[in-house]
Formats: C-alpha cells, structure tokens, sequence
C-alpha cells in the first residue's frame, strides 16, 4: 500500500488527526535522531531531543505555511531542541577531547578516530554523514529531510568524507 | 579505482563507527512524555483550512452584498406612479399655459421621466379641447395664454 504524502498527513494533524501525526513520528523519528546525535554526539540525549522537536512541532504545527516541507521544517525544529539541550550552543566535542586521539591503528582506535574526524567537520557535513550512515538513508530521502537538492547532498558527503579520510591517514591509519 | 576503495573502507568504518541501531518511536511513551502536546494535538483547535476559509469568505461577502441590496431597497423612498404625480401636478398646474412651462415639464421629466412629460402635454391638450387641423403657431400660443 502506497504511503500517504506528508501533506495529507500534516493537514489531518493540523485538524487534530493524532494517527496522522504519530504516522509523520514513526517516518521522521530515525531521521531527527540522527540530526540531533549529529549535533549531540549520544544517541540517547539525541532520542530526547527529537522527541522534544516533536512536542514543539505540535505547537508551532499551524503556523507550517508549506506542508510539501514538514520534513525539512521538522529538521530544523529538532536541530534547535538538540542545541537547546546542550544549554549554550557548544560543538559536538571539545578540543580536548580530540586531543585523546589513539595511536595506534587497531579497530577499536579507527572507530575512536572516525568519531573524531567526524567531531571535526562542519556542522552541515556532520549532518549528512549521520543521515547517510545512521540508518542507511537514501539521497533522495536525506533530500527530503534536509530540503536541499541530491547534488548538494552528494557534495556534502564526499567533502565529509575526503575530510575523515584525509584526518585518518594524517593519523597512521590506512585503508584496509 | 583507488579512489572507489578508499571510498567503500570509509563506508564501512564510518557505518560501523555511527550506527547503532535503528531507532524506533514509541507513540505511547510520547504521549506520556508529553501530555500537554498530546492535548493541544487532538484538541483541533487549529484555524481552518485555507479553502474553507476562502469559501466562508465569499459566502460572507455574498451574504453581506444581498443584505446591503434588500436594504436599499426597503430605505430608499418609492415615490407615488408617474401617472399619480401628473396627476399631482395637474392639480398645481391649473392652466395649460402653466402646465407647458419649462419650469412644470422640467418637474414631471425629474419625476416620471419622459412618459410623465408626454402625459402632462395630453392633459394640456384635453383641457384645451378639440382643436382644428389648420391651426397657426400663434393661435396655438394665444390659446395656451388663456387670451
């Protein structure tokens, strides 16, 4: 059975269809986590956050002008609940904890270090990598969620990525 | 072709690194976490839709233009027919001479028109009677003077 489109469902939110809204949770709920964890660097704290963009979506649901948006405008709420969580609008990681880089290459030290080259991009790229790699997101839907074009998206990406290679090899790592 | 390996061990490492897991909704739990939201969700205190509100609109405005119509129609003072107000001014008017100014046609022509005025000038030549095929401008001015 065919989905229903997101602005089917928001306008049934709008007039007060409960089913309607958790069906727009349930398509988004991966996503937004995956935004706030970008952004939070714990996938509980990002849980918190995107359930809290859902109770303010609620509210700020009828001032939503373009219903064919909610996913973008939905994004952006989450984004601001997962900055509002951590109180003033502090990074991803600190300095300091970028300094605890390990040395030696084994698995364990990569993903260490994958995380922190991760920590390192920039917020957009970051954005993307967690869409793209937290639940296996297509283009095509990481272009709904964001609202930007599938070319911009696929930039993100392998700038994100040529950034996380070229910080692994800087750091004794290579391909395997 | 390095480049596409570099690109899948990256794939990989950074997939490994990130997921843990598909996170699932629990609409319950929301709910309970969140009560008010859950309220104002299923309250429907939500404005209406935009083509509602566009119909309720003009149905308003057309609503709004009948009555204003039915109220000018009812206010706006419906004088006596044109043939009671030659009348009216028959009665004024006592001679043909006063009817056939242009001071009493230009008051029938402002109260029934053009009729009223045709009117005024048959009411005029039956007070003056029958009168005789070949008659001279002057004879016919004499007589509208009464002399």
């Amino acid at each position: 059975m065919p989905q229903k489109p997101d602005s089917e469902l928001v306008q049934a939110a709008i007039n007060g269809d409960a089913d309607s809204f958790t069906e727009l949770c349930r398509r988004y709920y991966p996503a937004m986590v995956a935004i706030a964890h970008s952004v939070l660097g714990d996938k509980h704290r990002a849980e918190d956050a995107a359930q809290q963009a859902f109770a303010n979506a609620v509210r700020k649901l009828p001032q939503l002008r373009k219903t064919k948006r909610f996913a973008a405008w939905l994004a952006a709420i989450c984004r601001n609940a997962a900055l509002d969580s951590v109180g003033s609008r502090e990074k991803f990681c600190t300095p300091d904890d970028l300094s605890a880089i390990a040395a030696k290459p084994n698995e364990n030290d990569a993903a260490d270090a994958v995380k922190e080259a991760i920590a390192r991009l920039p917020a957009a790229q970051r954005e993307v990598i967690f869409l793209r790699f937290y639940d296996g997101m297509t283009y095509e839907r990481i272009s709904t969620v964001l609202g930007i074009s599938e070319q911009a998206i696929n930039g993100r990406l392998r700038r994100a990525k040529k950034k996380i290679a070229n910080y692994l090899r800087r750091n004794g790592f290579v391909e395997v | 072709m390095k480049k596409q390996k570099d690109t899948k061990w990256l794939d990989e490492l950074i997939s490994r690194t990130i997921n843990s897991g598909k996170p699932e909704f629990d609409p319950q739990k929301w709910k309970e976490k969140y009560p008010e939201e859950f309220r104002v969700l299923i309250s429907s205190m939500q404005p209406i839709p935009k083509a509602k509100h566009a119909w309720h609109r003009a149905a308003q405005l057309a609503v709004a233009a009948a009555i204003i119509i039915v109220v000018a129609l009812i206010v706006v003072p419906q004088g006596p027919k044109v043939h009671d107000r030659t009348q009216e001014l028959s009665q004024v008017a006592q001679s043909p001479a006063e009817m056939m100014t242009l001071m009493s046609l230009n008051i029938a022509y402002r109260r029934g028109g053009m009729s009223a005025v045709e009117k005024q000038y048959q009411k005029a030549f039956e007070m003056l009677g029958p009168r005789q095929t070949n008659i001279s401008v002057q004879q016919l001015m004499a007589e509208f003077d009464g002399t």
